[in-house]
């Protein structure tokens, strides 16, 4: 497997959970250039960033099939096609080391996210992006040698191959390298949460080279063996695989698929990918809003404070979390502002990402986090795929009718929660729901009442030890309470 | 649109015949040694060559469909929404 990030993730400085900055790279030739950690596997470039800025490498051994894809005019069409992330040629002297031959200064991605933060139709539309991704290049003479998740990011709602070094010459006959990985990132992970729960795709977590096969095929319900595109690319190749090596091994390296066969089977993907479904309508989580304790005159006046704090904010970026449908996010995102959504209802985001797509909401990146255990640094050393904290740059924080569920539900100390949103960003915008508030009735109705700081005092004696208090506001026909914050210097 | 290819159809017997004949008899690799893409490799050649003749017959079809509505005057959609982007 081979995938680079390109953007927010390759920051050369982040903040980490106590607030502290650290270096993510280390200079390896180039003083000032730091390299990636998750592109130490590309054997044909490197990312790296200089002051801030992303920049990719090519290696002299791969120039070839570079100018190839750059003189087939591929990388123009697939450009233009908003399907591979444009480039602009950069000085050669910022290279990272003397490997390089070109340097290139990708259109810089806001923020980078990953396969198991996505919901279902995210990660079907990146599967879906990819085979045709693979189409144009079999089209142009040249193959998608990685199908790799890590390497698509969403841009405007729209998926999006980040890494432009992913395509190669392709030998004539050669089959398509990268089917398993493309049945392990996508189509394994899209059949369990269509037949099983759109939760499998948390999977990806622990499973950073994407999902056996072999265990795709053991969860998945018996009826999926009916459905020819899942019996053959899941259930049928997971038995093969369990038989590889030996005089297999040799006979593989004799493999050939003709250009009718290679476009057969990437239909025969498409038509599987795209025959999986999952509604989040008629399931447990059918019913959604942000508002059902308002009354509408009390919703509209909330709104409108949000809008109001908002526009006192300077950050570019708004972390929404807890999200839900995104009622928030679309006005955060109305006032200009690049929008994080957060939240752990895989539904929630299923929905807001439908908007999104359709073009109803712009502006706003949604995707499935709980944030009782956000995502982790994951991978090699650690550091291949940096933790959520690690990815978040100068921020405001949006934490609306969020802090009783963590507060409450989740156990979490309010000093906690406080330190958690001056990691995420230096502005908060926070709503206090007291303990009389029906919402958090609710949450107290079958449990002891074991949260005596959980007071409107308790709640601001708590976030004073992070914030300085900017303004105050009670929301009208109601008994909570807005904050705007400012973080305070560590 | 391309035409049916005889090969195809010999490569598909070649492909099945080997994966049927390795797949159910081979006592299983010990784990650490296995390499999961030869399996892979050997049944995306045999799926290739067995899904060709009724991809290139559905083309076919969509061919004539496309040809017919052309006639008539209207057009479908293309199958994906890669249109380039002004």
């Amino acid at each position: 497997m081979r995938d680079d990030p390109v953007g927010g993730a390759a920051r050369p400085e982040v903040r980490d959970s106590v607030g502290a900055r650290r270096s993510e790279g280390k200079p390896v030739h180039n003083p000032g250039s730091l390299s990636n950690p998750a592109s130490f596997r590309d054997p044909s470039g490197a990312v790296f960033t200089r002051d801030g800025v992303v920049y990719r490498q090519i290696h002299a051994t791969f120039a070839e099939e570079w100018r190839r894809f750059i003189d087939s005019g591929l990388y123009e069409d697939l450009a233009a096609r908003r399907l591979v992330v444009r480039h602009e040629e950069a000085d050669l002297g910022l290279a990272l080391d003397g490997r390089a031959w070109r340097v290139i200064r990708p259109t810089q991605i806001d923020f980078i996210s990953y396969p198991y933060e996505w919901s279902f139709s995210q990660l079907k539309d990146a599967a879906l992006a990819t085979l045709t991704l693979q189409e144009k290049a079999l089209a142009a003479g040249m193959t998608l040698k990685d199908a790799s998740a890590y390497n698509i990011q969403f841009v405007s709602g729209k998926p999006i191959l980040i890494d432009s070094l992913s395509f190669e010459t392709r030998a004539p006959g050669s089959p398509w390298v990268a089917y398993r990985q493309f049945c392990q990132h996508f189509l394994g992970p899209l059949a369990l949460m269509a037949y099983r729960d759109p939760r499998c795709g948390l999977l990806l977590r622990d499973f950073i080279d994407g999902l056996p096969l072999d265990l795709v095929s053991r969860l998945l319900p018996a009826r999926t063996r009916l459905r020819l595109g899942l019996a053959a690319h899941v259930h049928a190749q997971a038995r093969a695989q369990r038989q590889g090596g030996g005089a297999q091994a040799a006979r593989a390296s004799r493999v050939r698929v003709s250009d009718t066969g290679q476009l057969a089977l990437l239909d025969s993907l498409r038509r599987t990918v795209d025959g999986l479904r999952w509604a989040p309508a008629g399931t447990a989580w059918a019913s959604y809003t942000t508002t059902t304790s308002y009354t509408p005159s009390a919703a509209r006046a909330k709104a409108a404070l949000v809008r109001e704090l908002l526009a006192d904010c300077r950050a570019a970026t708004v972390w929404d979390v807890g999200a839900n449908t995104g009622a928030f996010s679309a006005i955060a995102a109305a006032e200009g502002r690049q929008v994080i959504a957060l939240d752990s209802d895989p539904a929630a985001i299923e929905r807001l990402y439908l908007r999104v797509k359709s073009g109803e909401v712009k502006g706003v990146l949604p995707l499935v986090m709980d944030l009782a255990n956000p995502s982790p640094a994951l991978g090699w050393d650690l550091r291949e795929r940096p933790s959520l904290l690690d990815r978040a740059g100068d921020s405001t924080v949006l934490a609306l009718a969020l802090v009783h569920h963590l507060a409450i539900a989740g156990n979490v100390p309010l000093p906690n929660v406080s330190a958690f949103f001056a990691a995420l960003g230096s502005e908060l915008i926070v709503e206090f729901v007291p303990k009389d508030d029906p919402q958090t009735a609710g949450l107290l109705a079958s449990r002891a009442d074991v949260f005596p700081d959980y007071t409107l005092d308790g709640f601001k004696a708590a976030f004073a030890r992070d914030f300085r208090l900017v303004r105050e506001v009670a929301i009208p026909e109601s008994r909570r309470v807005l904050f705007s914050m400012r973080r305070t210097p560590a | 649109m391309a035409a049916i290819d005889p090969a195809n159809l010999g490569n598909a017997i070649v492909h099945l015949a080997g994966a049927a004949r390795s797949l159910p008899a081979r006592p299983p690799m010990p784990v650490a040694y296995m390499d999961p893409g030869t399996g892979s490799l050997l049944i995306q050649a045999a799926l290739a060559a067995l899904l060709t003749i009724p991809f290139l017959i559905r083309r076919r079809i969509g061919g004539g469909i496309d040809w017919l509505l052309r006639k008539a005057g209207r057009r479908r959609p293309p199958p994906d929404d890669t249109t380039p982007q002004a």
